[in-house]
């Protein structure tokens, strides 16, 4: 970078150069969607057998390579914006120095320096000469108390006024600030630049076709380091608001141009993932790549941990890496499991997956949040809210779980689109006998559930002009969380359309009015399994409402009751169990084809 | 009840409770059939297919294919599974639905089902209810007749739910 090539610089280039990487973004992302969606799910519909399932592989690895694509190409464009935004300031500094060189009739040289006419108050009977002096660009004030290179650029300033005022030549005073200014323009250019071009060269993939975990994690790291660079160019953009509601969220985001939107997406995919209220395509986006960049560097930091001890004495040998090895393998099969979900669209009919929220850490045992079908579209919503021993590792049952709502809601309305969600962001208790008694779990994962459900309602009405006929299910603990999020609303604006507690330990209250729930559209099912039975009979002292404690299976509660399982020798796990069939119904707005006691 | 108290009580039933209970859930899987994920759920959905061909009306059917059951809880924990395919039959006039609905009631017996109830279910609807199970398959079945009013904004259907019985995970399965 130096004074000619500044000059002579169209940012404009590098802007097409931007968008022609985030049209290669977007041509893999499609890519990447057929691949997953179409050719996989074709395949697999008219073929069977081994070589059909090692096909498929290959093409998942095609996919993944596309998405691999997209991110780096997102990255690239936006770098190549930052860029541009930073040289379009230099270049602007520079056009204006360089008028005003044109308007004192000075001329500029190759090098920057500026050329000044003689002039001034005749000295001796000549008028004084003209000159050439060269610019200096500041280094800057640090303003610390100790500040050398502060100190130099006034010394150096002091210098050249000096030298001016021993000069009768009225121009070289100009001359000096006009080659100063260019000089501080060209320096601007260099330091855009310098901070520039390692990013971009970093941004080269190696040239296997294998995209590995270890490229992921290396384009967590890009990520990092372009998000860096482009603060400037970013801060034009309006950040989103702090805390801010679903409804501040969606204004933000509506507010964006389509190249902010995406440049947000491609830097800082976990905040733009996390915000209720923007579209569930775009948090989609933003977590899969999020789930990509964690994968990559999970399994990159498990490789590199010294192997568990292994043999006959493993059991007395120190394994001071054993507790973090079981983080990372327990997170890792959770990612498996959402995984699994997206390999499951299209082959499976199962409509396509929407990831709303992703953290491996989440409250403690991670965040996942994914849908079945596009919550802002569908005409009935249901939410899922698992209970006591929920965890990443373990996810991929409750995920099961929403595909068999949603395949059970679809075949008795197929004429309406539903989206089941599994929601998972809490810290959920471990331990049934010493913490879920506990009431902190709920208390702190209530204002999110709460959040999150009004975010869906948000982007709903944005995307239809209406609302979703909705549905929340609270699963053992996850029932205390509905209904801490429940008491939490307005008393004119209910949580949901419909409640089911299932399992439930108590709600807090001592009818479905406690919770702003009309009594008609409250459901309540007995637990499964031993363990949920004692959570309930033993947990209705701590969560239960009223004197004595009531539960909502209780019939003096108000809710109405499922048809009990014991009576088919008990339990959800029995295929027996109309467990399924009457969530559905409730789902479903099909009311009486609920089964009641 | 003090806080305190409440919690120490609290804690000593459920002690009590899962001491009590604790041994019932660790049931192995030894004497499940031993199966791939991807085979049980071609065997269900090859079960479902011989259902709707004993139904043999020409309508619309929904497309899910068969899914591991995640509301199920085999013994053996996580070493088993079960699958589940839940479907229908619509787009046909109430009368063949009830014509197919009859061809069950003698289809399935034909096919070596043991047909466990035959009539209304527990809905405000009422609507007629076949629950029947293989006795050498071990699968189970869950099929309702919902029929609607002509103004109806639902469509009347056959409601199926084909579920198998538990499997045990081949050894050295990939997760």
């Amino acid at each position: 970078m130096d004074f000619t090539t500044l000059k002579n610089l169209k940012p404009g280039e590098f802007e097409s150069a931007a968008d022609g990487y985030k049209k290669a973004s977007g041509m893999a992302s499609s890519a990447k969607d057929r691949v997953e969606q179409e050719y996989i799910a074709k395949m697999q519909a008219s073929l069977e057998g081994e070589a059909v399932e090692a096909a498929a592989k290959q093409l998942r690895k095609l996919g993944k390579n596309f998405h691999y694509v997209q991110v780096e190409c997102g990255l690239a464009s936006t770098a190549l914006n930052g860029l541009a935004f930073d040289l379009r300031a230099a270049k602007k500094k520079l056009d204006a120095a360089l008028a005003d060189v044109s308007a004192e009739k000075f001329t500029t040289n190759p090098d920057g320096s500026v050329t000044y006419p003689a002039a001034g108050d005749k000295v001796d009977g000549r008028t004084p000469a003209g000159g050439t002096v060269a610019g200096r660009a500041a280094n800057g004030h640090t303003g610390n108390p100790i500040d050398p290179s502060g100190d130099a650029d006034d010394a150096a300033s002091a210098l050249e006024d000096q030298a001016a005022n021993f000069d009768p030549n009225p121009n070289r005073g100009k001359a000096q600030d006009l080659a100063n200014r260019i000089a501080q323009a060209v320096k601007e250019a260099t330091d855009a630049d310098d901070k520039w071009a390692p990013k971009l060269r970093k941004l080269k993939a190696d040239d296997d076709l294998h995209v590995s975990n270890s490229d992921w994690f290396d384009a967590q790291k890009d990520m990092k380091q372009v998000r860096k660079g482009a603060d400037a160019y970013l801060d034009e953009v309006k950040a989103p608001p702090k805390d801010g509601t679903p409804q501040e969220n969606s204004d933000w985001w509506k507010s964006l141009s389509q190249e902010d939107k995406e440049a947000y997406i491609s830097l800082h995919p976990a905040s733009v993932g996390a915000l209720d209220g923007v579209p569930a395509e775009v948090r989609d986006e933003a977590n899969r790549t999020v789930l990509a960049e964690k994968r990559g560097a999970y399994q990159t930091e498990l490789n590199s941990l010294p192997p568990a001890p292994d043999g006959i004495w493993r059991h007395l040998q120190r394994d001071p890496f054993r507790e973090r090895r079981g983080e990372l393998q327990g997170a890792l099969k959770g990612m498996d499991a959402i995984q699994d979900r997206f390999d499951r669209t299209g082959r499976k009919g199962l409509p396509e997956a929407y990831l709303l929220g992703f953290d491996p850490k989440g409250a403690a045992n991670g965040r996942i949040i994914l849908a079945s079908g596009n919550p802002d579209t569908a005409d009935h919503t249901a939410t899922y809210v698992p209970g006591t021993y929920t965890d990443i590792k373990t996810i991929g049952k409750d995920i099961e779980r929403t595909d068999n709502l949603w395949a059970g809601s679809n075949k008795i309305e197929p004429g309406a689109s539903t989206s089941t969600i599994m929601w998972f962001d809490y810290d959920a208790p471990d331990n049934p006998v010493t913490e879920s008694p506990g009431d902190k779990y709920a208390d702190e994962g209530g204002p999110v559930l709460r959040q999150f459900l009004n975010g869906n309602e948000v982007s709903h009405e944005q995307a239809t002009g209406g609302e979703s006929h909705t549905t929340v299910i609270g699963h053992s603990y996850g029932s205390v969380v509905v209904a801490d999020a429940a008491i939490g609303q307005p008393n004119t604006d209910p949580l949901t359309d419909d409640v089911i507690a299932a399992g439930s330990p108590g709600m807090r209250v001592k009818s479905p009015e406690g919770l702003g729930i009309d009594r008609d559209h409250m459901w309540a099912a007995e637990a499964d399994g031993m363990a949920d039975w004692a959570t309930r009979h033993f947990g209705r002292f701590v969560h239960g409402g009223g004197v004595p404690p009531l539960i909502p299976t209780d019939s003096s509660f108000g809710a109405n009751q499922f048809v009990s399982d014991a009576e088919n020798h008990g339990g959800y796990w029995k295929p027996e169990s109309k467990i399924l069939k009457n969530q559905s119904a409730i789902i479903t707005e099909r009311y009486d084809r609920a089964e009641l006691q | 009840m003090q806080n305190c108290s409440k919690r120490l009580l609290t804690l000593t039933l459920s002690f009590m409770a899962i001491v009590l209970i604790g041994c019932s859930k660790e049931m192995n899987s030894d004497s499940l059939e031993e199966r791939s994920r991807i085979s049980a759920e071609d065997e269900t959905e090859r079960t479902s297919s011989r259902i709707r061909d004993i139904i043999n009306l020409k309508g619309k059917t929904t497309q899910v294919g068969a899914l591991v059951d995640g509301w199920a809880d085999c013994p053996g924990g996580d070493e088993s599974y079960r699958v589940r395919h839940d479907w229908s039959v619509y787009d046909v006039p109430n009368t063949s639905l009830s014509a197919g609905m009859q061809r069950l009631r003698e289809g399935l017996p034909e096919q070596g089902w043991k047909i466990g109830k035959d009539g209304p279910d527990k809905s405000r609807s009422k609507s007629p209810e076949i629950l029947a199970r293989h006795p050498k398959t071990g699968f189970y079945l869950e099929i309702t007749l919902m029929l609607e009013e002509e103004h109806s904004s639902h469509t009347s259907l056959i409601s199926v739910a084909v579920v198998s019985p538990c499997y045990r995970e081949p050894a050295g399965k990939k997760d």
